[in-house]
């Protein structure tokens, strides 16, 4: 073969074994994660062997990781952070803790020396952010208790890390430098994280500010680029975390008001990216341990997802999580994470431990990474066949939830649903509030509504929240695919129950008047509010300007709800349509000649 | 038309010790929807209080029977501590299609104007107030240039004793 320019060649692979694998994984219900960590155990040096580097590689793809974090600190805002403070120093510390101390307890018992033993429980300890956080994103976890308190820890385990790696020197049987030394790099440390706030909060607002008006949307996704690489240079210099360094910055512009732009310019980015460092842990993968050594490699891969998960068990129900929470909590932490690559790769550098022991451990983390999208998946299907069957757990789940009686149950909390909300409750109607935003969700709680997290098209949640003696449901959600369905399996479980939904148009309104749901369609009102106030500047009496409009919005609506019995014959529509323009003439036609009609003698006497 | 240039007419002779006020109904409340709280207030400030209606059916227009619903409260305008308006005037000024002849017992209204008036006779001393005889145009769309001329007089002229408190 010639001299195909290798980065070509690298990509080429990457990119093939992504589109080949990432797909099947998703049609298997498996998950793109997966996927991606298969495919780089295919190309890489245990199976097809076509890729030489890994170890830079795998560097490289950190910017996916670090890309992740950013956008998520994009997404949060400070207040958010602070008032997760409990959960992150809280839960975070318990959890890192108890870990390490179990996996020190372990190592001992196993007759290993106290540094390698703290060593690898300090490493193992650590889950990964990335498949934790593509997990529960994917299975919309993420509002829920379970994902925020899991988030909080993640972000802890990023702080943890330093430490950590402060800490590693100190194990070494080689003597790390002077005091002076580490004291610098803690300035350094310090002095980086101040370099960051400071840019975030003074400089880089008024530098988007200069790009976004010179209208050059390219440099704005240059910048937002440069910036997170940027961060991350600063940081690896510093000695800390890259991610916790962009994680930073991405929290400190999360209020600006370039917020979206980045994130829509970064997104792509990062789900390449991401890919690419699944696809690295996958090649760095040193099968031949495996084969040499199985039962070592399955039972440390036991012992670390059982430990993790017990531990992460207890500490979330101490935490006051219910039980499916706790479990999704469990899981989705139990796994090792990516910076145990990082910590083992330094400790054996500074020779804390040996290949042999850092090989396998290694190994082990990289399997339970994989495992733990599985282990999703089983939960998945046998607590919700638990569900279906109405089993223990799912009995004791609803036991949990307080029993509901309310009249209204409303799905969907934003600015549609709010209305209706404050509207029955200023009347002191007895309501239940769906939303997936744990922000309004809180809100609604201080003031002693009944609210709940989720997803409302899960059947569970609406049982659970009493539609079975609801009298009415209203679907104010914006989603009107999620409308459908929430409607069709309502009518089926729960008949009894009235339903008013939000209709964006005609085609979803129709559906939905035929499976005798009232509809209100989203802008109708407001736009005939618009053409009475047009009317209004054109010099027509407000009165007379309301009356037009209202006449127009009743007989709009008369039509379309004449026509929906024909939704499906599209002669009759088109003909309703003509004779609709035809009617309103006539109409408007019929109100001129009531005014003229005054002129009669006899017509006001 | 009649009303515009009345209310020109009081624009230049009201003054901080005669204050003038004007309230639309129709502009202000098209949807009905009458702020109470504002209108108990604005007839607390003033003396004398004029409805200027065409004659609908023998009675006002709906916004301004509703305004008599809503706004005339138990409490405010009548009933236990209901002394707001006790001692104002009430005075209303009338349109009518018909003729002043129609509205005579030989007439084809049956009955005169006073016989139709008088549930607005009765709010007014029910809430207090001082009830007087309105003025009234009658045949409003017929009028010559020469009637509708002495008709805006005799407005302004109303008016304007109103304002210099000759009316009691």
């Amino acid at each position: 073969m010639s001299h195909a320019p290798s980065f070509l060649v690298l990509a080429v692979v990457f990119l093939s074994a992504a589109v080949i694998m990432v797909p099947l994984f998703h049609r298997l219900g498996i998950g793109a994660v997966i996927g991606y960590l298969v495919a780089g155990i295919l190309i890489g040096p245990s199976v097809l062997n076509l890729i030489p580097k890994v170890e830079d590689i795998l560097h490289f793809s950190e910017i996916g990781v670090v890309l992740l974090l950013f956008l998520i600190g994009l997404e949060l805002n400070p207040t958010k952070l602070w008032s997760m403070r409990r959960s992150i120093f809280g839960v975070g510390l318990s959890q890192t803790v108890f870990t390490t101390l179990a996996g020190l307890s372990i190592g001992l018992l196993l007759g290993f020396s106290w540094q390698i033993s703290l060593a690898a429980a300090m490493a193992l300890s650590l889950s990964s952010t990335a498949i934790a956080l593509q997990v529960l994103k994917e299975k919309k976890w993420l509002p829920s208790p379970a994902g925020q308190t899991a988030f909080a820890v993640l972000l802890f385990q990023d702080l943890a890390v330093i430490p950590m790696l402060a800490m590693l020197p100190l194990l070494g049987e080689v003597a790390s430098g002077s005091e002076s030394s580490s004291w610098l790099s803690f300035v350094k440390s310090v002095g980086a994280i101040l370099a960051v706030v400071f840019l975030g909060r003074y400089l880089i607002r008024p530098i988007l500010r200069t790009i976004a008006s010179s209208a050059l949307r390219e440099i704005l996704t240059a910048f937002s680029l440069l910036l997170v690489l940027g961060i991350s240079l600063l940081m690896s210099l510093v000695g800390l975390s890259m991610a916790l360094g962009t994680f930073l910055a991405g929290v400190l512009l999360a209020e600006s008001e370039y917020r979206h732009e980045i994130e829509m310019d970064l997104e792509p980015f990062k789900g390449l990216l991401l890919g690419l460092f699944f696809m690295s842990v996958g090649m760095s993968m040193n099968l031949s341990v495996l084969t040499v050594q199985p039962f070592l490699i399955l039972g440390l891969v036991i012992l670390l997802l059982g430990a993790k998960g017990i531990i992460n068990f207890g500490i979330s129900r101490a935490a006051g999580l219910d039980v499916r929470d706790s479990l999704i909590f469990s899981i989705t932490l139990s796994q090792g994470g990516e910076f145990a690559f990082v910590l083992f790769g330094l400790a054996t550098q500074l020779q804390i431990f040996p290949e042999a022991i850092a090989q396998p451990l290694s190994l082990a983390v990289a399997i339970s990474m994989i495992s733990a999208p599985l282990l999703i998946v089983a939960f998945e299907k046998i607590y919700l066949a638990k569900l279906a069957v109405g089993g223990k757990l799912a009995r004791r789940d609803f036991d949990a939830v307080e029993n509901e009686h309310s009249k209204v149950i409303i799905a969907g909390y934003g600015r549609f649903g709010q209305m209706v909300g404050r509207v029955l409750h200023s009347l002191k109607v007895p309501i239940t509030v769906l939303d997936a935003d744990p922000n309004q969700i809180e809100i609604m709680r201080k003031f002693g509504w009944k609210a709940f997290y989720g997803d409302a098209t899960r059947m569970d949640l609406l049982e659970a929240s009493g539609i079975a003696t609801a009298q009415i449901l209203v679907i104010a959600i914006d989603d009107m695919d999620a409308s459908l369905r929430i409607i069709e399996q309502v009518k089926e479980r729960w008949p009894q129950v009235k339903i008013i939904s939000r209709t964006r148009n005609r085609a979803t309104a129709f559906d939905m008047m035929a499976q005798e749901v009232q509809v209100v369609r989203e802008v109708a009102s407001a736009s005939v509010e618009m053409a009475e106030k047009v009317l209004g500047q054109l010099g027509y009496g407000r009165h007379e300007a309301f009356q037009i409009s209202r006449k127009f919005y009743n007989y709009d609506l008369k039509m379309m709800e004449e026509t929906a019995p024909h939704a499906q014959n599209q002669a009759v529509l088109i003909s309703t349509a003509f004779r609709s323009k035809e009617a309103l003439m006539r109409l408007m036609e019929k109100d001129e000649k009531n005014f003229r009609d005054e002129d009669h003698p006899d017509a006001w006497s | 038309m009649l009303r515009d240039s009345v209310l020109k007419h009081c624009e230049e002779r009201k003054s901080p010790d005669r204050p003038f006020g004007f309230l639309d109904l129709y502009e202000t409340y098209p949807d009905f929807q009458i702020d109470v709280e504002a209108e108990k207030q604005r007839l607390l400030k003033f003396q004398r209080i004029l409805f200027q209606h065409p004659f609908y059916w023998y009675s006002c227009p709906p916004l301004l029977k509703h305004y008599f619903d809503e706004v005339l409260e138990l409490g405010f305008a009548y009933g236990p501590g209901g002394q707001a308006l006790k001692g104002k005037h009430w005075q209303q000024i009338i349109t009518t299609g018909g003729s002043a002849e129609v509205y005579s017992h030989e007439g084809s209204n049956c009955y005169t104007m006073d016989e139709f008036l008088r549930p607005y006779e009765q709010t007014a001393r029910l809430c207090g107030m001082r009830y007087h005889s309105p003025l009234i145009l009658h045949a409003a769309r017929r009028l010559t240039e020469e009637a509708r001329r002495k008709a805006i007089d005799s407005y302004k002229k109303l008016v304007d004793s109103h304002l210099e408190g000759e009316i009691v």
